[in-house]
């Protein structure tokens, strides 16, 4: 089988772009209430490294989530490339996991940014396809037990996943926290974030960029008769 | 001037060789700026960034084909004519190190350095 690999477009983006957006509730402002926003409060696309998926709370309690995008320039697949494999690998540096519940882990999903170069406050109600119930891409990695930090971590997308995949364009990944996603307000144990840091595609070099490996065969599927 | 290199993508064929890799070129310096740390403080960050992606007239020291993305910009498109049977992104890296240090303009990133 052939593949391509992919890598997001470091600043400054012509075709795809990673980077983060975080909103913070203000004070009283409940779990629901920040999670279900639509414009997050900063967005930043040209960070070389950072928290790039979680949630938190501070003292009050201020509720805070971090979703992260990943776009990927896909166009280089042939059109006649029926896609079998396709992973999605970030190097994360750092691990945040105050509350191991069981609900910390980090899931990608099907997002659907305003723009491909730039990442701004309106797209953090993008980073899945719905809210609530979104359908996931590959298998969740629990930030304790599934996350390794100095290396890359491989999301393998399943069948949903695949389907995502443009050969004509920009493919976009948006990513979520398990609290964020089954809506469940994390316990307040002191400070608490869950989450990690990576590595943006704006980083020096090329071996820690955000990555996206499809593998093809190209031409239609061969049909045998028995 | 500093310069870089970052790939756009990487083809392989069946067997796992490198049949084809789009590379695009870049200049900035190391400077120092307020970035947001995972406390989301403002704080001084010191390191390489990009000012400019370089077109095919940039780097008349580069030579081998470009193509245009949707946006038309160019990029390098390398073929195994240029880098020969090779498998893994590392091989790929010191052939294109050595490309980069062709450039009389530009000093490579630390990182891309031979």
């Amino acid at each position: 089988m052939a593949s391509l690999t992919v890598y997001p477009d470091p600043d400054p983006e012509t075709t795809s772009v990673d980077g983060v957006i975080y909103t913070r509730g203000a004070g009283g402002e409940s779990w629901a209430t920040v999670r279900s926003t639509a414009d997050g409060d900063t967005a930043t696309d040209n960070g070389a490294t950072g928290v790039f998926v979680g949630s938190d709370i501070t003292s009050g309690p201020l509720y805070g989530l971090f979703r992260g995008f990943t776009l990927f320039d896909t166009s280089a697949l042939p059109d006649g490339a029926t896609i079998t494999d396709v992973t999605i690998s970030l190097y994360v540096n750092t691990t945040y996991n105050t509350d191991n519940d069981g609900n910390d882990w980090v899931n990608v999903f099907q997002a659907s940014t305003v723009n491909n170069t730039s990442i701004v406050i309106q797209d953090f109600d993008t980073a899945s396809q719905t809210l609530d119930s979104p359908v996931e891409l590959s298998t969740r990695r629990d930030i304790s037990s599934g996350i390794t930090t100095g290396a890359y971590n491989d999301w393998v997308l399943n069948a949903d996943g695949i389907t995502t995949i443009s050969k004509t364009g920009i493919t976009k990944f948006g990513w979520r926290e398990g609290h964020d996603v089954i809506n469940e307000t994390p316990a307040q144990l002191v400070d608490e974030t869950e989450g990690f840091n990576l590595n943006f595609a704006e980083s020096a070099g090329t071996t820690t960029d955000p990555r996206l490996v499809v593998t093809y065969s190209e031409g239609a599927p061969k049909v045998i008769f028995f | 001037m500093r310069t870089d290199y970052k790939f756009w993508y990487i083809k392989r064929d069946d067997d796992g060789f490198i049949t084809e890799a789009a590379v695009r070129f870049y200049e900035g310096d190391v400077t120092t700026e307020l970035e947001k740390d995972t406390s989301l403080n403002l704080v001084p960050i010191t390191r390489f960034r990009r000012s400019k992606r370089l077109g095919s007239s940039d780097v008349p020291h580069i030579n081998v084909g470009f193509i245009k993305d949707a946006r038309g910009k160019d990029a390098a498109v390398y073929t195994s004519e240029s880098f020969g049977r090779i498998k893994t992104d590392e091989e790929l890296r010191t052939f294109l190190n050595r490309e980069i240090s062709k450039d009389t303009k530009r000093v490579a990133i630390n990182e891309q350095k031979i």
